[in-house]
């Protein structure tokens, strides 16, 4: 066991609520006497040969060693994405968005409510999780690679920075080492990074790092903490530019992208660039989007997301208004070069599905998923704005009729609390199929 | 298109290399031919090849298809090689196409074997580190299980059903969604 589950609660399953003991094993042999000729080794070849996650699952239910590989191999077997098939948007993958109220002044908060795109999901609720004392009244603050970074608040404000890190879909969740006086962070923004994400990739599947960036008095900092170590990792200068705790705050709000060893935040009309290992951060000035969104009380906001592209590459998505009930533009902006320039752009034009009953005023973009591609974004009159996930391989954006936004209202000022995109991670999800073998390897 | 290659490669691909299967047959290849194993290509490189390249694991009917899928993807690399160098003529590019369709239809075809048949190529490929080989039949394999419910993956490929009863509705309460 890492150090980092030891710091684990109680395993309380999201999705299916698995109460049952763990099982016992048969001791692990260089023997296999399934019937099937082939090795561990072959066998692994085979598994990562484009099969889907539902794929993957069925597999892992065949016989005890499949099960065993798919679980503990899960990053091996995941090093290369699932078959695209024309689109991306995978429906077996949970994917939705959680979102939260900001709660009452004494600081007590309601958990996030997660909505699903696939209703086969609806009902998945993480209150079981919430219900505990240390987690209650704590605060979605980021949400990647199907894991949720949570900050534990006490009712009194107090100076240190508790963050927690947990995964919906396997109940895990992990207390991480307390900030504390002169550590803890001002504004703050993070990212969250696992086996796909880092050149030298961790040993298990499950395994992560939490990156912050942070404003001291004189330089921009960056520490990061390692599930492998259970332990914050010394304090980092971060060089090549300087990142001020206003656009911090303005990245904490923003979902951080990750590619190549790189991680990028969206602040205001600018693109900060990070690189993981180097700590040389980039600063890219946007241009004026096409679409802002007048959804605050008149007055434009900024209105798009950064996400990837369906050839991996950083891509920045507006939508806006086409006039007609059954569609909207869709405008992306791919990055040509790394760090380069927004060249590449694309427009086009994506269906409504089914069609909003009357000219929406307004259409405001809330999130994205890197892996899936789903886009969401909330979009209709003044009264009363609905959520869609957009396509954009298919060009269709679906209605999401679950997601009743409190008071209606889903964008602007209007909306009070935070909305954070989800989709289960692949990795983490299959290492948990077997978390029984996995400790006796 | 062959006709491309230099002089170095010519006297390289003259060079003959003798494999000998399980039941001692033997196979004369060409050096370009048997370099597609990285294993005798390693072999070759420590000159330990003098006298045949003994293989214990592959049988000769397995050998012989091995050969036959490494002749033509040799030739087919030697085609690349030829190509990239004169990227810019839409002619070889047109000729290029061909061949890997060609090609294509080739490994299809190669892969009309029996389970048992493509069981033993994928241990032969993994055995010679032939990469090719190794992805083609591996994807095989995987191909057919997609979409296959695990009673039917079991029955296909006769595997022994290991779990419990309780095991296997633990597995199946959990993952619902990938069973609908």
């Amino acid at each position: 066991m890492t150090p980092a589950k030891a710091a684990s609660l109680p395993c309380c399953r999201w999705l299916s609520l698995l109460t049952s003991k763990r099982l016992k094993r048969e001791p692990r042999g260089g023997h296999h006497d399934d019937g099937l000729p082939l090795n561990d080794e072959v066998l692994l070849l085979v598994f990562s040969c484009s099969l889907t996650t539902a794929d993957l699952v069925r597999c892992a239910a065949t016989c005890r060693r499949w099960r065993r590989l798919v679980s503990s191999e899960a990053a091996f077997i995941c090093r290369s994405p699932p078959p695209s098939s024309g689109t991306r948007l995978c429906s077996s993958l949970a994917v939705g968005f959680f979102h939260q109220s900001l709660g009452d002044e004494n600081g007590t908060r309601p958990p996030p409510r997660f909505v699903p795109l696939d209703p086969r999901l609806r009902g998945a609720s993480l209150e079981a999780l919430f219900d505990g004392a240390l987690l209650r009244c704590s605060r979605v603050v980021a949400s990647r690679k199907g894991r949720l970074v949570l900050e534990l608040r006490r009712a009194t404000r107090s100076a240190v920075l508790r963050l927690a890190v947990c995964d919906p879909m396997t109940g895990e969740v992990s207390i991480l080492p307390t900030l504390s006086s002169k550590d803890k962070p001002g504004h703050y923004a993070c990212a969250l990074l696992t086996a796909g994400d880092l050149d030298d990739p961790p040993p298990s599947g499950s395994a992560f790092r939490l990156l912050l960036v942070y404003s001291r008095r004189s330089f921009t900092a960056c520490r990061s903490y390692s599930s492998d170590t259970g332990a914050w990792a010394p304090e980092g200068r971060v060089s090549g530019a300087r990142i001020s705790s206003k656009r911090l705050a303005q990245m904490h709000t923003n979902a951080a992208v990750v590619i190549g060893g790189a991680v990028f935040w969206r602040g205001r009309r600018v693109v900060v660039g990070l690189h993981v290992d180097t700590l040389d951060a980039t600063l890219e000035t946007l241009p004026c989007e096409y679409f802002p969104c007048f959804c605050s009380d008149g007055r434009p906001v900024e209105n798009r997301v950064l996400t990837t592209w369906s050839d991996g590459r950083l891509c920045m998505v507006e939508v806006g208004l086409a006039g007609r009930q059954h569609e909207i533009i869709v405008y992306v902006q791919v990055e040509l070069t790394r760090y380069g320039s927004w060249m590449e752009s694309k427009i086009m034009s994506a269906r409504l599905e089914p069609p909003m009953t009357e000219r929406p005023s307004t259409l405001c973009l809330r999130g994205a998923c890197e892996k899936s591609g789903v886009i969401f974004f909330s979009g209709g009159s003044n009264q009363r704005e609905q959520m869609y996930a957009l396509n954009l391989e298919k060009k269709e954006a679906r209605l999401m009729p679950e997601a009743a936004a409190p008071d209606n209202r889903w964008c602007g000022t209007q909306f009070m609390g935070s909305f954070h995109a989800y989709e289960m991670d692949r990795v983490a999800y299959l290492a948990s199929l077997g978390e029984g073998d996995a400790k006796m390897a | 298109m062959a006709s491309a290659g230099s002089g170095d490669e010519k006297a390289a691909a003259a060079a003959m290399i003798t494999l000998i299967s399980s039941d001692n047959e033997k196979f004369e290849v060409t050096e370009a031919t048997a370099t597609l194993s990285q294993t005798i290509r390693h072999m070759i490189e420590d000159g330990c090849t003098d006298g045949g390249v003994p293989l214990p694991n592959v049988t000769s009917k397995i050998l012989a298809r091995v050969i036959e899928y490494c002749k033509k993807h040799a030739t087919a690399a030697a085609g690349e090689e030829g190509s990239s160098s004169s990227f810019s003529d839409a002619a070889f590019l047109e000729v290029d196409r061909a061949f890997l369709e060609e090609l294509e239809e080739f490994d299809d075809a190669f892969l009309e074997v029996d389970r048992a048949t493509l069981f033993d190529l994928i241990l032969a490929a993994n055995y010679l580190d032939i990469k090719g080989l190794l992805n083609l039949t591996c994807q095989k394999v995987a191909d057919s299980v997609k979409g296959k419910t695990p009673e039917q993956i079991r029955e296909m490929y006769n595997i022994v059903n290991d779990l419990t009863p309780e095991e296997e509705a633990e597995i199946r309460r959990e993952t619902q969604w990938a069973f609908e």
